[in-house]
């Protein structure tokens, strides 16, 4: 019986560490991105470690298309370092992660406006319904990848993302623009 | 213009990014990843290095016969090689040393010099490390703040309205059971006052991991067992790693190296022993009083701020044994969060139906 785990084959393959090399300059922000959002930025660092761990031991089965593969493989991380699901969905829930990550546009009021809406919209979603919305318009997955990422099927994940752009669009058209006069007083 | 094109137009830029997550850092989790899978050999096997010959300072001849003793039934996470055989922990002596660094901060309560064997100290090729841990979440998540009057850079420097959140009430129950190789296998018993888990069970396999940087087990047999030199290796790493960071949080990295030793569980007796040694010495941790934690159990405990989240995170140690009983993290969120680990034990099956029932997680 095996009772120790030995290096996979590739490790000192140079082809598959230069593979390895640039999947990971290619997609480990958008791996810690993702990571960020449901955790802090120091776990989201662990976790970015471990999911190339594994891409690197299972750099075969790494697909032609890897985003979709690594952030499913980093939810399955998620739910390792942080012990629980649950405080993962909380800080997610929380909105915290969300607003820390989204971008900053310094050079327009209208922009700096549209942000605050918008977050405040996303903060109004159900966090199912926000993943969803995310995992499109972040981290640029097709709907059947982005599926997969929330763990569900297409067809729920359609459901859920249509429900949750009509809500969105609704939030937005009856937000509340803040006066200019108002604005960084 | 669509409601997930505008989405699309907060995604999070590399600059951004690189702010919250550093080049150096990116870097370092590469050559982590290049540097192979970790690989925790349990004793029997051949090693791969010969193992590291320090001996701290102060060290009394009594103690080089216990840490003889001691040292080489480390199992897991020590690298220990040779093949002495198992004794009964009630017959080890444990591992002692002269005094550590001398810290302010240390001054209130009698400095550690010395430890004793724990379970995993004892475990053998094709047993398990048993641990069962209970979380608890209290208090209140801040939700979502909603500014009302935006400054240009998208900040809100005035007027933000927080909605109240509900109380959350949230308690888990984490067994494990961790193979010499890393491979866990963990289940979850899930009550509180979320819906969505209340009352789940939640069966899963881990695949060997790295633990946390830069202690991670494969790392524990080229730590200086010495308290100066092992502060000083994390010292420097932490400089490095996470170079212009303030002292502050350089302090609390300290803390959070140390925590990610003893969290590992498998660190060897002289490590801990060192490790603790150094959280006495740093600057910025405090030492407490002796104390015991939720279950009556005595403990040593230590005390460090996060300066980069707020958060206010402590642990408990087994004042014997230096292995941790209890951690938790007050945030500033109001939210409490504390792991007491209930029991630990070494095992030799991992239940039949959590084999069954697990899902792999890679």
């Amino acid at each position: 019986m095996p009772t120790c785990r030995t290096l996979p084959d590739v490790t000192g393959d140079p082809e598959a560490e230069s593979r390895l090399r640039a999947l990971f300059e290619a997609h480990s922000r958008q791996v810690f991105a993702y990571a960020a959002r449901h955790s802090d930025p120091n776990t989201a660092q662990d976790v970015v470690g471990e999911v190339f761990l594994v891409a690197w031991r299972r750099i075969e089965d790494v697909p032609e298309n890897p985003l979709p593969w690594l952030l499913v493989t980093a939810r399955n991380v998620l739910h390792n370092v942080s012990r629980s699901v649950g405080r993962q969905r909380r800080l997610a829930d929380a909105m915290v992660s969300v607003e820390r990550l989204a971008a900053r546009v310094p050079a327009a009021e209208e922009t700096a406006l549209r942000r605050a809406e918008m977050l405040g919209a996303l903060g109004q979603l159900s966090s199912a319904e926000r993943e969803a919305v995310l995992l499109i318009a972040w981290d640029g997955l097709a709907t059947a990848d982005a599926a997969a990422v929330a763990g569900c099927s297409r067809r729920a994940f359609e459901v859920r993302l249509s429900r949750a752009r009509a809500r969105l669009d609704r939030l937005l058209s009856t937000s509340r623009p803040v006066p200019l006069n108002e604005v960084a007083r | 213009m669509n409601s997930i094109d505008q989405l699309s137009q907060l995604r999070p830029s590399d600059e951004a990014l690189d702010a919250l997550w550093f080049p150096a850092e990116r870097t370092a989790v590469l050559d982590e990843v290049l540097g192979g899978p970790v690989v925790v050999r349990p004793r029997a096997f051949a090693p791969r290095h010969p193992r590291r010959r320090t001996v701290a300072f102060g060290l009394s001849a009594a103690a080089v016969t216990a840490v003889a003793i001691a040292v080489p039934v480390a199992v897991l996470g020590g690298h220990s090689h040779d093949s002495t055989p198992v004794a009964d922990p009630t017959s080890m002596p444990a591992v002692t040393t002269g005094p550590p660094m001398t810290s302010a901060s240390a001054t209130t309560a009698a400095l550690t010099t010395s430890v004793s064997p724990a379970p995993v100290d004892l475990m053998k090729p094709g047993q398990f490390l048993h641990v069962v841990e209970v979380e608890k979440e209290d208090g209140q998540w801040s939700d979502y703040q909603q500014c009302t009057s935006p400054a240009l850079d998208g900040t809100c420097k005035t007027d933000l309205v927080t909605k109240t959140p509900p109380v959350t009430h949230y308690r888990a129950t984490h067994e494990s059971w961790t193979a010499a190789d890393g491979t866990t296998w963990r289940v979850d018993h899930v009550t509180g006052s979320d819906p969505e888990t209340n009352g789940s069970t939640n069966y899963y396999k881990f695949p060997p991991s790295f633990g946390a940087y830069p202690y991670a087990p494969k790392k524990f047999a080229d730590l200086p067992t010495d308290p100066v030199a092992l502060e000083k290796v994390l010292r420097d790493y932490n400089s490095k790693h996470y170079a212009g960071q303030d002292a502050d949080f350089l302090n609390y990295e300290m803390y959070d190296a140390v925590h990610g030793m003893l969290n590992t569980r498998v660190a060897p007796p002289k490590l801990r022993l060192a490790a603790v040694q150094v959280l006495e010495g740093a600057t910025g941790i405090t030492r407490g009083p002796a104390t015991t934690d939720s279950l009556g159990r005595p403990a040593l405990k230590f005390v460090a701020t996060n300066t980069k989240t707020g958060s206010t995170d402590s642990m408990l140690l087994d004042p014997k044994t230096l292995e941790i009983e209890q951690e938790s993290s007050t945030m500033p969120v109001s939210i409490v969060l504390t792991y007491v680990y209930k029991s630990v034990d070494v095992v030799d099956t991992v239940p039949a139906d959590v084999l069954q029932k697990a899902v792999a997680q890679n």
